[in-house]
């Protein structure tokens, strides 16, 4: 059963209240097929680099502070299209090694060789560095 | 505890609806973005979500489409964060001036994804990009 927004406001302050320390950690959104993806706990706002890539900034310094990758659907396909690339899981991303396609390959996928003027190579390092140890996994909303 | 397990599955609150006319029930679920904030201690962005009632019931336009497959019904809600409705319930909310916060739902008017962005050059009410980013302008009509 629905609730009101008294009761949203309770969450929020109940969330906020056993919120642990800040944890870097990818995190695929279904309904908007996007992967968005935080690097640190410090307020943002966004730079939209291409219609596939959004880059968050600090309000503070505009250093870099998180990425989101959209239309994850298309771009697995697009790279499930270069060779042989299994399909069988669900889209997830990890911290391993496996069947899984490099964070970083997606992302310059999202990227697009002709932006990366767009962004400042401090901003392109430290985004490749950010990602480099994660991996994603290939859905099977794909179609084969 | 998780905060979420013994709640409700979702809110309701009301907004102004995509036609700008009149009030339509917006959802927020806190499965997805909100309890992926909460696990991972992304305070900066959990308190963002203060300001979701406010720009959805008072924003300064609203857009359809986000220009890629998949997303041509969602929608896009603007404003100002006011922090009002968090003022309501006793928290003060981190205002920084100068940005616009975006708001995402999907056809249904389900919340899905929410951030600050800078505004347009020409119309400080109006996100920067609004003209190439979205497929159409829906309120207010030119």
């Amino acid at each position: 059963m629905a609730q009101g927004l008294d009761a949203f406001a309770a969450h929020l302050k109940r969330s906020t209240d056993v919120m642990g320390e800040f944890r870097s950690e990818p995190f695929y959104q279904t309904e908007t097929d996007t992967l968005i993806f935080y690097f640190r706990d410090t307020p943002s706002y966004e730079k939209r680099i291409t219609k596939y890539l959004t880059i968050f900034l600090a309000v503070e310094d505009d250093s870099l502070v998180g990425i989101e990758i959209k239309g994850i659907k298309v771009i697995m396909m697009a790279i499930q299209n270069l060779g042989d690339v299994p399909i069988s899981e669900p889209i997830e991303v990890k911290d391993e090694d496996g069947e899984l396609i490099h964070m970083s390959f997606v992302m310059h996928f999202a990227l697009g060789f002709e932006q990366l003027e767009a962004i400042s190579g401090t901003q392109y390092e430290q985004l490749r560095d950010q990602v480099k140890e994660f991996r994603v996994r290939r859905s099977d909303v794909c179609p084969a | 505890m998780n905060p979420t397990a013994t709640e409700a599955a979702l809110w309701e609150f009301p907004g102004k609806s995509p036609s700008g006319v009149v009030n339509k029930l917006f959802t927020i679920k806190p499965q997805s973005l909100l309890d992926h904030l909460q696990a991972t201690g992304n305070h900066s962005k959990l308190n963002e979500a203060w300001h979701i009632p406010d720009i959805c019931s008072n924003p300064n336009g609203i857009w359809r489409g986000l220009d890629r497959v998949g997303q041509e019904e969602a929608y896009c809600y603007v404003g100002f964060p006011t922090g009002e409705f968090a003022k309501k319930h006793g928290v003060n909310v981190e205002i920084h001036s100068g940005l616009v916060m975006l708001v995402f739902t999907d056809p249904e008017l389900v919340v899905t994804k929410w951030r600050l962005c800078q505004p347009d050059k020409v119309n400080q009410s109006w996100p920067e990009g609004h003209d190439t980013r979205f497929g159409e302008r829906i309120w207010p009509k030119d």
